[in-house]
């Protein structure tokens, strides 16, 4: 009795630290400037240039990665080939790659003296210091996220199903569109907004790559460093937007998750199965 | 699963970090960055902007030597009491920085009054960044900020580095940063007249408990004779002795 | 017609004159206080006037060169050369050069003869007024502006009295403005700033 009494008292101590230790920050965080001042500080033009650039770069990288990675996570998670298995490690490597790392290795791809530099620069094409720097780097580093829970929500799709589409005479096309993606809508919508959350938090590779330049690739991560030393109320500020906006994404991503595992016909790992399928 | 908890308990040991540190911190501009560990391999080295590492030293990081690139930081700290007077070390001018191959065919700053061109400049707290902007000012070139894409960095090193891998047209930086990337950039020389005074300051943070003989001993060497001609050798200025 | 020696006299009384103007008259004029770009004009002005404050020193010091009068006019002229370095100090504020920067390096063959010591002084007063000219046309402060055109002023009646002194007609017609970083690199081969690196 009194050793599980004990036990539990030593589970207690070790919760409350560590939630102590992430909520502290936080908390922190929201009292070392008057929330009234807030939506003042935020209406600074260096802040406002910086969700203009964040809100864009952000919107075309994530439509390039729900295009681009919705067939390919739907390609690697339905066909059976050889070197599925090395395909799928690469476009998950991202994910544990450095961010200043990704600058670099973009850098040496798409800067000036890299790889392609020359090309593009025939092309009248420079992207280091440009909107579109920001995007590519936004996008190498946040479609692994998508592309993973993607691949997992394809996977989970009971193969099933569009085999008797294409029985009853679907094309492959059609099956895509008509029975895979609507079933796999909730696990994409979650991988998703990971992906948007990483994103719009993306420092290490879009300053390497990309610059700081105020109105054209300062995103709000960027725009926190820069006000650190300039002005350390606007820098918090910012923390307290980019908290809200995080704190958002990932209620959105819970709910997304339980609405996909009440709404899915087909067995998935996070659903709760009344009974085995017939 | 008893192994494991002890496998855990020992990395988490190991990893804690150690107390009383024997080798120096030295704190130090970015500037400096290629002299101060050829003249001394010994001590631990920190170098950012001198705005970023005065920051730091005021919320109570462990350095024993500050040495910035512009008085006002190692004053800054001296008033209030964190570190010792300081002292000047070594000089430095401005030069435009850019790439050997020229892409933006800049031949002079005043080719910058053109437009368009990418521009890698310090904030505006760092040294580099005020002096550049003092400068500037000075050649009434300010409204190349405007006309052209500028990108503003926390350090000479990034501004130096975004120059020599062709991602910048120019940047503003210290001759001794151009005498670095020799190899892969230029350096076009700015007026005499309206350079800034550049002011290398030196002085031994004070922290309670702490004793200053090895930040001292620091200090004594890079104004021995040792010191200054390293100094000299890398491209810096020198004040006149004593 | 006015003889030589009227010439002279005229020129020696424009310098003593000007020198004698009581300063309390600028106890009312606003304080400078430069915005932006203006400070390339004051900048250039405090570095400029300490070149020619130290090529009047050292052309008073010549021997069997001038008469008494003429070195009592050299003199007087460097006295005022302090003040215009005082003035623009003073409106730099922080930032101003200090003397432990630079050192002024003037060619010593100008110093030579009469006629090339006040070649070389006119030279120096012809390049200051040109910069005043054009930062009295584009200098954003007004006070500042005021400040280089009472510089100005003064600088003309020196260049005058060099003229006049080398028997010279001063050249007729308006003076131009100088563009700024032609100037700079006129006063740049007068400067040795201390502490430059070597390599």
């Amino acid at each position: 009795m009194i050793r599980r009494a004990g036990f539990d008292a030593l589970l207690a101590l070790c919760a409350g630290v560590a939630l102590a230790f992430f909520a502290l920050p936080i908390v922190a965080l929201f009292t070392q400037v008057p929330l009234s001042r807030v939506p003042d500080l935020l209406g600074d033009r260096a802040v406002r240039d910086a969700i203009v650039v964040t809100l864009r770069t952000n919107a075309i990288a994530n439509v390039l990665i729900l295009a681009l990675g919705t067939p390919t996570a739907y390609l690697l998670a339905t066909r059976r080939f050889r070197g599925r298995s090395v395909l799928i490690t690469l476009v998950e490597l991202p994910l544990v790659l450095p961010p200043a790392v990704a600058g670099i290795a973009l850098l040496a791809a798409f800067g000036r003296g890299g790889l392609f530099g020359g090309a593009l620069a025939s092309g009248g094409i420079v992207l280091p210091f440009t909107q579109w720097a920001v995007v590519l780097a936004v996008t190498f580093v946040a479609a692994p996220f998508y592309l993973r829970q993607a691949i997992a929500a394809f996977s989970a799709v009971d193969p099933l199903l569009p085999d008797a589409a294409r029985t009853l005479g679907a094309s492959p096309a059609r099956t895509f569109w008509r029975i895979s993606l609507p079933l796999a809508a909730g696990g994409l919508a979650a991988g998703w907004v990971l992906a948007f959350a990483r994103g719009v938090g993306e420092f290490g590779a879009t300053i390497v790559f990309a610059g700081s330049v105020r109105g054209q690739t300062q995103t709000l991560t960027l725009a926190i460093y820069d006000q650190l030393e300039a002005n350390f109320d606007v820098a918090i500020a910012l923390g307290i937007l980019l908290v809200l906006l995080s704190a958002t994404v990932l209620l959105c991503f819970k709910l997304l998750s339980t609405w996909r595992s009440s709404n899915s016909t087909s067995p998935s790992p996070f659903a709760r199965t009344p009974s085995a399928s017939a | 699963m008893r192994r494991l908890v002890v496998l855990i308990i020992l990395m988490a040991a190991a990893a804690v970090p150690a107390g009383a540190d024997a080798a120096l911190n030295v704190y130090a501009a970015a500037s400096l960055r290629n002299v101060f560990p050829a003249l001394d391999g010994a001590p631990s080295y920190n170098f950012a902007g001198s705005n970023t590492l005065q920051r730091q030293i005021d919320n109570g990081a462990p350095a024993d030597v500050f040495a910035s690139a512009e008085p006002a930081e190692a004053q800054a700290l001296f008033r209030a009491g964190r570190c010792t007077r300081p002292v000047t070390f070594a000089t430095n001018i401005l030069v435009l920085l850019i790439p050997k191959d020229n892409p933006g065919s800049i031949r002079s700053a005043y080719t910058l009054r053109d437009g368009g061109k990418r521009l890698a400049i310090g904030t505006a707290g760092v040294p580099i960044g005020n002096y550049t902007r003092l400068l500037l000012r000075r050649m009434r070139l300010s409204s190349i900020l405007d006309s052209n894409i500028v990108s503003q960095e926390t350090d000479v090193a990034s501004i130096t580095a975004k120059v020599a891998l062709g991602s910048a047209d120019a940047g503003f930086v210290y001759h001794t940063d151009a005498l670095a990337s020799r190899g892969r950039t230029s350096e076009l020389r700015l007026p005499k007249w309206a350079q800034p005074a550049v002011r290398y300051k030196l002085c031994a943070v004070v922290r309670t408990g702490a004793d200053t003989s090895g930040a001292q001993a620091f200090i004594r060497k890079v104004s021995s004779n040792a010191g200054r001609s390293a100094l000299r050798h890398y491209g810096f200025g020198l004040p006149p002795r004593g | 017609m006015i003889d030589r020696a009227g010439f002279l006299r005229l020129g020696v009384a424009t310098v003593v004159g000007g020198a004698i103007v009581p300063s309390a008259a600028s106890a009312g004029l606003p304080n400078p206080v430069p915005v932006g770009d203006d400070e390339g004009f004051l900048q250039f002005g405090a570095l400029a006037e300490r070149v020619s404050l130290v090529y009047y020193r050292r052309a008073v010091k010549l021997r069997g060169v001038w008469s008494g009068t003429e070195r009592t006019a050299l003199q007087a002229a460097a006295r005022q050369k302090v003040t215009h370095v005082q003035q623009l100090t003073a409106a730099l504020g922080a930032d101003a050069p200090s003397s432990d920067d630079y050192s002024v390096v003037l060619p010593d063959s100008a110093f030579r003869t009469r006629a090339g010591t006040l070649s070389l002084g006119a030279r120096l007063e012809r390049l200051l007024v040109g910069v005043y000219v054009s930062g009295a046309g584009f200098t954003a402060d007004s006070a500042s502006r005021l400040l280089l055109s009472r510089l100005l002023a003064n600088d003309a009646q020196h260049l005058a009295a060099l003229c006049a002194l080398d028997r010279q007609p001063m050249v007729g017609g308006l003076p131009e403005p100088v563009d700024l970083a032609a100037a700079g690199d006129l006063l740049d081969q007068l400067l040795k700033a201390n502490g430059y690196p070597t390599t």
